[in-house]
């Protein structure tokens, strides 16, 4: 009989690498960043562009060129770029953020000599279709109507203007004028500007062959970009109450958010930062999650995460819970967050999460198309490769200590917004 | 191309193995072949609720999370229709602390009335935050008890309603713990930088000695063929208006499915689908529009489900994917449109298997399909799709007097 009653022995490893990757610039001084998987002839190629809600000169620009920058060019329309795409089994898609904005190709390599020309045209020379514009505008209002009525979508856009203003791009929260007031003439200025491909940061993914390149090289290596022009200094308002509730009578839930605004990766404190965090709900282990779910059941689900832009990040412990514990919820919460600035961490649960966290890191660089996501992170940060092995010795050495300072801080309840979206008992 | 061997332990386990001496990781899969299908009418959302009471610790590992994550691991698990899985995800050097984890808690969970009561609250939760809290949360509830009147697919994992859940008792928990988690019920699906000799000699270890179970007896009711339509109105105070048409269709393991799929793609998988273009691009009916399979073990559904642009009635819309439909019937698929549908289902297939625990976890679902070298295969079964297939498919499913139709919103 084994013996069942010990747990196996663990080897922890001491070092964590990022893994293999390669950087090579286009003929335009374009930066490529490289993770290769060849078992399988599948290929993933983001653009990255500078062309987020940050560079907009008025709200919901960025969202709506990205969306439809696939939507058709001089040449073709939508559906005939659709067509031609979809028949090779390909697809081009498009993901817009608060900083830079995102075009993903996904392919088989044979056919990528089909597809990047097209990709190269859309960057060049999107024409932004007016009825494709009414359709997007279309779906946005359902889609805003829908959110209005979710408790979840309604603290996060609260919770982003309390943190940033309601006038900031990474505050403002979209709504049905901002919608209709879009403009093709703008949308396509704007895509002309943001999206030349000499403005791009590419990572490649899987089957990279020495054919991927020169068709990188084709459609987005042939010419530099024009700088951008105009200036893009914003000013930040936070509210000025601390607790704001927004009812909603039709809710069996409440929606919690407990935010403040905090330092970027760039910081010094910032990786140890992310090891408090850690503790206090970053895990499925968390102290919120084993005190809010796995004990009082008020929850499916609570974390707390540090939520990364150029020019402004913040901290956050997101929840929904029943309204009639909404309340309680609350208190619970903060007191996690005090006695994590008041009692040293016991050495058994930092060793639980340094475990963990190390095997985060090792897991997210698993598979070529995952370590591709932690380089762009890196770079579309600003950040230098060494800052995944910063991440790495911070989880191995911070100390309990140092969390209990780093939580007081910077995790300081008495300092953050309360929002609550919802009909609290 | 996956590599991968295949045991059986004494005790009834399926074992499989892949090697993957490129990554530093191993995924440990184990697969129960029990779902919301295997519950009946008067206690729905059992096989979910479990999933929750499986992390509530076994006799020897009273803290499932905490030791994996001890191990630099992670886990998670999901319950469908038709099957229940689990996975962690860990530094292969660790490998072992996960299947003792997993054989721990398969030989005995600690049952607890505590771990009940916590579980059952998270589990009411979920359920309302999923399905009553959020606009729209309640149309598979709705539209599973009008397309199945017979078959357990009639409700969603969740269940049918929050008492069955409250009402849930240890004697419950405790009977469906033994008749479907037993070794001869499950699969064990390995992947990563472990040799097949080692994962094997690991897995016997572990698993070996955990007693083989009666296997469960399975009378599932089978749906009898659709005779007449179906029609249902959701009055929901929602801001879009849905409009929902169901046909049954094969199994995941029938002959017709891999036709049925295509022909789904064909309609409504991406922007140069029929659907999309005709109804949301050129006529405007529809702000989206799409059509999918369910892919279940059993009868599953063939849906087509679009929201409403505003103006236009439902009866309109309803129409207007009725005539898509009649006219992909007596036109039949093209040539360059099943190539379409089988180019990208190639890609999918090819970008599908791309990390260890999506390895372990496709091998394992091919397993249950009873074929686990179908992660290899499958793509073989699409191509071998004719343009007659795909006409044989629409003209067998598309029949009036066999659709389900749900008009949900105001």
């Amino acid at each position: 009989m084994i013996n069942r009653t010990a747990a196996p022995d663990l080897q922890i490893p001491e070092t964590v690498s990022l893994g293999a990757y390669r950087q090579l610039t286009l003929g335009n001084g374009v930066p490529v960043y490289i993770a290769d998987n060849n078992t399988e002839d599948v290929v993933k190629i983001e653009l990255c562009f500078p062309a987020g809600r940050w560079y907009e000169p008025s709200p919901m620009l960025s969202r709506a060129v990205c969306r439809l920058l696939t939507k058709g060019t001089s040449r073709f329309s939508s559906k005939e770029l659709a067509d031609r795409i979809e028949f090779y089994g390909a697809s081009v898609e498009t993901a817009n953020g608060h900083d830079y904005t995102s075009v993903k190709i996904f392919s088989l390599g044979k056919y990528l000599p089909e597809i990047m020309p097209l990709v190269g045209e859309m960057l060049q020379d999107a024409s932004m279709p007016p009825e494709e514009l009414q359709l997007f505008q279309k779906k946005q209002l359902q889609k805003l109507q829908v959110g209005l009525r979710n408790t979840d979508f309604v603290a996060n856009r609260t919770m982003h203007a309390a943190l940033f203003g309601d006038q900031h791009p990474y505050g403002y929260a979209v709504d049905a004028d901002m919608i209709r007031a879009l403009d093709t003439t703008s949308m396509r200025n704007f895509s002309r500007q943001h999206y030349q491909p000499g403005l791009a940061t590419v990572f490649l993914s899987g089957n990279i062959t020495d054919a991927t390149i020169q068709e990188l090289e084709r459609s987005v290596g042939s010419q530099t970009a024009e700088p951008i022009t105009g200036a893009h200094q914003r000013s930040l308002h936070s509210a000025e109450e601390q607790q704001i509730l927004v009812p909603n009578a039709e809710s069996v839930q409440s929606s919690i958010r407990i935010a403040s605004l905090t330092i970027g990766k760039d910081h010094p404190d910032y990786a140890p930062l992310n090891v408090a965090n850690t503790v206090l709900g970053g895990y499925f282990g968390s102290r919120l999650m084993s005190n809010i779910r796995e004990d009082k059941g008020y929850t499916y689900g609570i974390y707390s995460l540090i939520r990364h832009h150029h020019n402004g990040s913040y901290f956050v412990i997101d929840t929904e819970v029943g309204n009639e514990v909404c309340r309680a919820a609350v208190d619970e919460i903060y007191a996690e967050m005090k006695q994590l600035a008041e009692v040293p961490v016991d050495n058994n649960e930092l060793t639980v999460v340094r475990n963990y966290m190390l095997g985060s890191l090792i897991r997210a660089t698993d598979g070529s198309f995952n370590r591709i996501q932690v380089i762009r992170n890196m770079v579309m940060s600003g950040l230098d490769f060494e800052y995944f092995d910063r991440l790495v010795t911070a989880v191995q050495r911070t100390r309990p200590e140092q969390i209990q300072e780093l939580a007081g801080k910077y995790l300081d309840p008495t300092k953050q917004k309360e929002i609550i979206c919802g009909q609290p008992i | 191309m996956i590599n991968y061997n295949k045991f059986t332990l004494d005790n009834g386990l399926t074992v499989l193995v892949n090697e993957d001496f490129g990554t530093q990781i191993a995924a440990v899969d184990v697969l129960y072949k029990v779902g919301a299908r295997n519950e009946t009418a008067d206690k729905t959302g059992f096989a979910h609720l479990f999933e929750h009471l499986m992390f509530g610790g076994s006799v020897n590992a009273p803290d499932f999370d905490t030791e994996l994550q001890l191990a630099g691991g992670t886990n998670n698990a999901f319950t469908t229709n038709d099957l229940t899985n689990y996975y962690d995800v860990l530094p292969v050097n660790n490998i072992e602390t996960a299947l003792w984890l997993e054989s721990d808690r398969m030989l005995h969970l600690d049952f607890s009335e505590r771990s009940l009561d916590v579980q059952r609250n998270v589990v009411c939760e979920e359920f309302k935050e999923h399905y009553i809290n959020r606009p729209y949360g309640d149309v598979w509830h709705k539209l599973r008890e009008m397309v199945y009147t017979t078959h357990p697919y009639r409700w969603p994992t969740i269940g049918l309603e929050l008492d069955h859940i409250r009402e849930a008792k240890l004697s419950d928990v405790e009977s469906f713990f033994y008749s479907w988690y037993r070794p001869n019920n499950a699969i064990l699906s390995i992947s990563g930088g472990i040799s097949t000799a080692k994962a094997l000699e690991l897995a016997e270890k572990w698993f070996g000695d955990i007693p083989a179970g009666v296997q469960p007896e399975r009378i599932i009711p089978q749906e009898p063929a659709q005779s007449a339509a179906r029609f249902k109105k959701v009055e929901a105070d929602v801001p879009v208006n849905l409009v929902y048409q169901v046909w049954h269709m094969d199994g995941r393991n029938g002959s017709g499915y891999y036709a049925q799929n295509l022909l789904s793609d064909v309609l409504g998988n991406g922007e140069s689908s029929r659907l999309y273009q005709s109804l949301k691009m050129e006529q405007q009916l529809f702000t989206d529009i799409s059509a999918y399979v369910s892919g279940s073990m059993d009868t599953g559904m063939f849906v087509v489900s679009g929201k409403l642009a505003d103006g236009v009635s439902y009866e309109e819309g309803n129409a207007a994917i009725t005539r898509e439909l009649k006219k992909l019937q007596s036109e039949g698929c093209g040539d360059r449109e099943l190539q379409r549908v089988k180019n990208m289902v190639e890609t999918d297939l090819a970008g599908s298997y791309m990390n260890a625990l999506n390895k372990a976890q496709g091998l394992a679902m091919a397993e249950m399909l009873g074929n686990a070298d179908l992660v290899n295969t499958e793509i073989d079964m699409y191509t071998a799709v004719t343009a007659t297939d795909m006409d044989a498919a629409a003209s067998l499913l598309f029949r009036e007097d066999q659709c389900s139709t749900m008009f949900y919103g105001k």
